[in-house]
C-alpha cells in the first residue's frame, strides 16, 4: 500500500519554506499574509471558524495554499500570545486530521506519526485478538501500530478516563504497545494536538511584519466575543472570591480542571462531569458554571446548559450528582495529588479547607493581638 | 550505674554501629544527586533533605550516627538538600513498586500487647481492652510463607517490567520487614510523570482492565480464543491456563472457558501500593541497610530467596533479653519462644534484636554478638 499525504488535512507536518519557494517564488510567508490576498484571507476565515467553534472546513483552496494559511495562522497566535487560542488552534486542527487518519491506510498513518517525532513501527507479525467465528473460522482484530510505551503514555494521558485507551487494555510487548486501527488514529490525533501547540511555541514571529493580518484577526475575535468571554470570566472570579465560592479553598484537582477549563483545553467527559458536579454541589448557579465552559473548544451553549442542569439536578429525575469519589478520581487519572487529601471526596476537602481558612482568618488576628 | 532504658539503646546502638562499619551498604546511582532521610536510634522523628557527596561521608555520618532507618531518594535532584521540593530541581526517578505481605489473607495476624497491665490480645486495639490504657504495643504475626507469596509477586513485577516494557535495570529487594521493592533504574523511566507511572502501576496491578476488551468472549458459549503466539497480559493469562490445563485445542488455536479466563486474571493480580509507584520523591530504603522495625537486612535478591528469616540477620551468635510481657510460644522469625517479664533469657541475636526493636524485652548482654559478612542474594 502507498503512502498518501493529503497535506489539506496535515498541513503541520509539511514545509513551508519549500513549498513557498516551489510555489510562490520570491515571496515569504509575510508577504502572502496579506489579509486582502487569498491566502490571508483563507486563514482568517479558518481562524473566525475555529474560534466559533466549527470545523476548519475545506475551503476552494488548494493544499499549498491551506498548508501557507495554516503557518499564518500559527504566526497570528503566537503574536496575540494567547494560550486559550493556541489550544483551541491546535485542537480544531488535530480534529480535522482525525476525520482524514480514520481513514488512511496503515502505512500512511505510520507516515505521518513518524514525521510529527512518534517512536512507531509496524508490527511484521502483529497481535492478533479473535473476536468472532465466521463460517467455522476466527474473525481477528489485528494490532500492527507498534508505539514505544513512553510515547503511548504520554498521548494517552488525557485519554485514560475511556478504557480503551488505557495501556492496561493494550498488548504490550519488549517496549511497544501494540494498537489497532480503532485506537491509534485517536492516539495520533492527540500526539497532532501536542506537536502543533510545540510548533506555535517554537515559532519565530515578528509582529511588526504582521500587523495587518494581526489587527484584522483581532477584529475577527472581537467580534466573535472572544475577549467578552474572557472579560466575564474575570467578573465571576472576582464575584465568587468576594461572595461564597472560594477558589482558593477548592481541592487540587479541582483546581487542575478549572485551570484547564480557562486555558481552553479540551477535557474528558468525566472531568466535565465531575467539576459540573462539584461546581452544582457548592452553590454555584448554572449561568457562573455555563460562563467557566465558555472556553472549551467544542463549546456548544444550548447543549452545555442542558448537560448542567441535569447533573445540578435542575432536569430530568432531578437528581442533584455527586462529583466522583477520591479514588474513583484517582482511577480515571483526574487526581494529581501523589498521596490523598485525607478524605474520600473531594467535597470534604473543600469544606474543610474552607473552614480552616475561617479558623485561619479567627486565629491570626489573636495572634495580633498578643504581639 | 546506668538506667535499662538507656543500656537497651546503647547496646542497640552499639551493634549497629558495628554493622555499618563493614560498609555493607549498595551505594545508589549519583549518591550526590540523592536526598537521604534517616530516623537516629533514640530519636522519634525523621530528618530528611540530607545530603553527602560520597559514600565515604555517609558512613561516617551513620557511624557517629546510628540510624534506626536510613533512606535515599528515589529521585535525582540538582540540591538534594534543598528543604524545599520546588526548590531541589527535580532531573528524574527511578521507578518503584512496593508489595507489603500483609495484605494477603492470613498474613495480617496481630497481637496486641498491653505493658501496662502485662495482657495480650488478639488483633490490634489502640487501647487496652482490660485496663484502658493507651501503652500497647502491636505485634505483627507474619511467618515466612507470606514473605514467600510476596517475593512471588515481586518477581512477576520484575518479569511484566522486563518482557512487556522492554526494560533491563530491575532489582528486586527484600525490605528487611514484610515485604518486597522493586526497583528499576533504565534511563527511559527516569523522567515518567507521576500520572504516567499511575498507568504503569495499574498495568503491573491489572486494576482497569477490561476483560471483554483484551479477551472477548465469543459464541453463546462465552469463550475466548488465543493464537499460538500471544503477546502481553494475553501471553501470561493463556500460559497460565494452559499451566493449569484449562485450554482446549481447537486446530491451529486454542479456547477456554470466559470464566476461567476471570479467574486467571484475578490469580494475575499483584496487589501493589500505587501510591509508592506514583511518588516521584519517595524515599527508599538502602540497599544493606538495616531495617529498624525488625534488625534485618534490606537485601537484594535474586532467582531465589533465602529458606528463612535468619537468613537476613546481620549478626550471628546470641545475646540475653528481658522481655517486658508474658507469653508463651510467641512466633518470633520463625521461632517460638517463651517470654516472663523480668526474666533474662538468652535468644539468638537476630531473635532478641527483633523483639527489642518491637519494645517486647529489653537488650541485656551483647558479648556473644558476631557480625556477618555482607549478605548477597542476587
Amino acid at each position: 500500500m502507498a503512502v498518501i499525504i493529503d497535506y489539506t488535512y496535515y498541513p503541520f507536518i509539511a514545509d513551508v519554506n519549500s513549498i513557498i519557494e516551489y510555489r510562490w517564488p520570491g515571496a515569504t510567508l509575510v508577504t502572502l499574509a496579506d489579509p486582502n490576498g487569498i491566502i490571508g484571507r483563507r486563514a482568517l476565515r479558518i481562524l473566525e471558524r475555529i474560534i466559533k467553534g466549527k470545523d476548519i472546513g475545506r475551503g476552494q483552496r488548494t493544499a499549498e495554499e491551506e498548508i501557507v494559511a495554516y503557518y499564518i495562522i500559527l504566526a497570528i497566535t503566537k503574536a496575540l500570545g494567547d494560550r486559550r487560542l493556541i489550544n483551541r488552534v491546535a485542537i480544531a486542527y488535530s480534529k480535522h486530521a482525525y476525520e482524514k487518519l480514520r481513514h488512511e491506510n496503515i502505512p500512511t498513518l505510520i507516515a505521518i506519526a513518524k514525521r510529527i517525532g512518534i517512536n512507531i513501527l509496524q508490527a511484521k507479525n502483529p497481535p492478533r485478538i479473535p473476536v468472532k467465528i465466521i463460517h467455522g473460522s476466527p474473525a481477528f482484530i489485528v494490532k500492527p501500530f507498534a508505539m514505544y510505551f513512553k510515547d503511548y503514555l504520554k498521548f494517552s494521558a488525557r485519554l485514560t478516563g475511556e478504557p480503551k485507551y488505557r495501556i492496561v487494555n493494550q498488548i504490550v510487548h519488549r517496549g511497544y504497545v501494540y494498537l489497532d486501527k480503532d485506537v491509534f488514529p485517536r492516539i495520533l490525533e492527540e500526539a497532532i494536538t501536542s506537536y502543533i501547540v510545540n510548533q506555535v511555541n517554537e515559532l519565530q514571529v515578528r509582529s511588526e511584519e504582521l500587523s495587518h493580518i494581526i489587527d484584522k484577526a483581532r477584529e475577527i475575535l472581537g467580534k466573535a466575543n472572544w475577549y467578552q468571554v474572557r472579560a466575564v470570566r474575570h467578573t465571576q472570579q472576582g464575584v465568587f472570591e468576594t461572595d461564597i465560592i472560594d477558589f482558593n479553598a477548592f481541592p487540587p484537582c479541582m483546581s487542575k480542571i478549572i485551570e484547564a477549563l480557562r486555558a481552553g483545553e479540551n477535557l474528558s467527559h468525566q472531568a466535565r462531569f465531575t467539576i459540573t458536579a462539584f461546581l452544582a454541589r457548592i452553590g454555584m448557579d448554572v449561568e457562573e458554571i455555563l460562563g467557566l465552559f465558555k472556553n472549551v473548544p467544542d463549546f456548544n451553549e444550548k447543549i452545555a446548559r442542558y448537560q448542567i442542569e441535569h447533573i445540578a439536578g435542575l432536569r430530568g429525575s432531578r437528581k442533584q450528582y455527586m462529583p466522583y469519589s477520591c479514588q474513583t478520581m484517582k482511577s480515571l487519572g483526574l487526581c494529581p495529588v501523589a498521596g490523598d487529601c485525607g478524605a474520600k471526596n473531594p467535597l470534604v476537602v473543600y469544606r474543610r479547607n474552607i473552614l480552616r481558612s475561617k479558623y485561619r482568618k479567627g486565629t491570626s488576628s489573636g495572634k495580633n493581638k498578643n504581639d | 550505674m546506668s538506667r535499662p532504658v538507656s543500656s537497651n539503646l546503647r547496646h542497640l546502638k552499639s551493634l549497629f554501629r558495628q554493622y555499618y562499619s563493614t560498609g555493607c551498604l549498595e551505594e545508589p546511582a549519583y549518591i550526590h544527586k540523592r536526598e537521604i532521610g534517616v530516623q537516629l536510634l533514640g530519636e522519634t522523628t525523621y530528618r530528611r533533605h540530607l545530603s553527602f557527596p560520597s559514600m565515604t561521608m555517609l558512613y561516617k555520618f551513620i557511624i557517629e550516627n546510628p540510624p534506626l532507618h536510613l533512606y535515599y531518594s528515589s529521585a535525582y535532584y540538582d540540591d538534594p538538600s534543598a528543604k524545599d521540593m520546588g526548590a531541589k530541581g527535580w532531573h528524574g526517578s527511578d521507578l518503584l513498586f512496593d508489595i507489603d505481605a500483609d495484605h494477603y489473607q492470613g498474613c495480617n495476624s496481630t497481637i496486641t500487647f498491653c505493658t501496662r497491665c502485662g495482657k495480650s490480645f488478639e488483633g490490634t486495639y489502640k487501647q487496652c481492652p482490660s485496663c484502658g490504657s493507651t501503652n500497647v504495643i502491636a505485634y505483627p504475626l507474619i511467618n515466612f510463607d507470606c514473605i514467600k507469596r510476596a517475593y512471588n509477586d515481586a518477581i512477576k513485577i520484575k518479569l511484566v517490567l522486563k518482557d512487556d516494557f522492554g526494560l533491563k535495570n530491575i532489582k528486586v529487594y527484600f525490605s528487611g520487614n514484610r515485604g518486597f521493592h522493586v526497583k528499576c533504574s533504565d534511563d527511559e523511566i527516569l523522567d515518567l510523570t507521576s500520572d504516567e507511572r499511575r498507568e504503569l502501576a495499574m498495568y503491573i496491578s491489572l486494576n482497569g482492565l477490561e476483560p471483554a476488551l483484551v479477551f472477548p468472549p465469543i459464541t453463546k458459549r462465552k469463550i475466548v480464543i488465543f493464537v499460538s503466539q500471544e503477546y502481553g497480559i494475553r501471553k501470561r493469562i493463556f500460559m497460565d491456563l494452559d499451566h493449569k490445563d484449562l485450554l482446549r485445542r481447537r486446530g491451529v488455536l486454542y479456547e477456554a472457558d470466559y470464566d476461567d479466563v476471570l479467574y486467571s486474571i484475578e490469580d494475575n493480580r499483584v496487589d501493589i501500593d500505587t501510591v509508592v509507584t506514583m511518588d516521584i520523591s519517595r524515599l527508599s530504603r538502602f540497599g544493606g541497610s538495616i531495617n529498624g522495625k525488625s534488625g534485618l537486612v534490606v537485601s537484594s535478591v535474586g532467582e531465589q530467596l533465602p529458606s528463612s528469616y535468619a537468613d537476613f540477620s546481620p549478626w550471628d551468635g546470641t545475646v540475653v533479653i528481658k522481655p517486658v510481657v508474658d507469653f508463651s510460644g510467641l512466633p518470633v522469625l520463625g521461632n517460638k519462644l517463651n517470654l516472663k517479664t523480668g526474666i533474662p533469657i538468652r535468644v539468638k541475636t537476630y531473635v532478641g534484636i527483633y523483639l527489642a526493636l518491637k519494645g517486647l524485652a529489653k537488650i541485656e548482654n551483647v558479648e556473644r554478638v558476631e557480625i556477618r559478612k555482607c549478605m548477597m542474594y542476587s
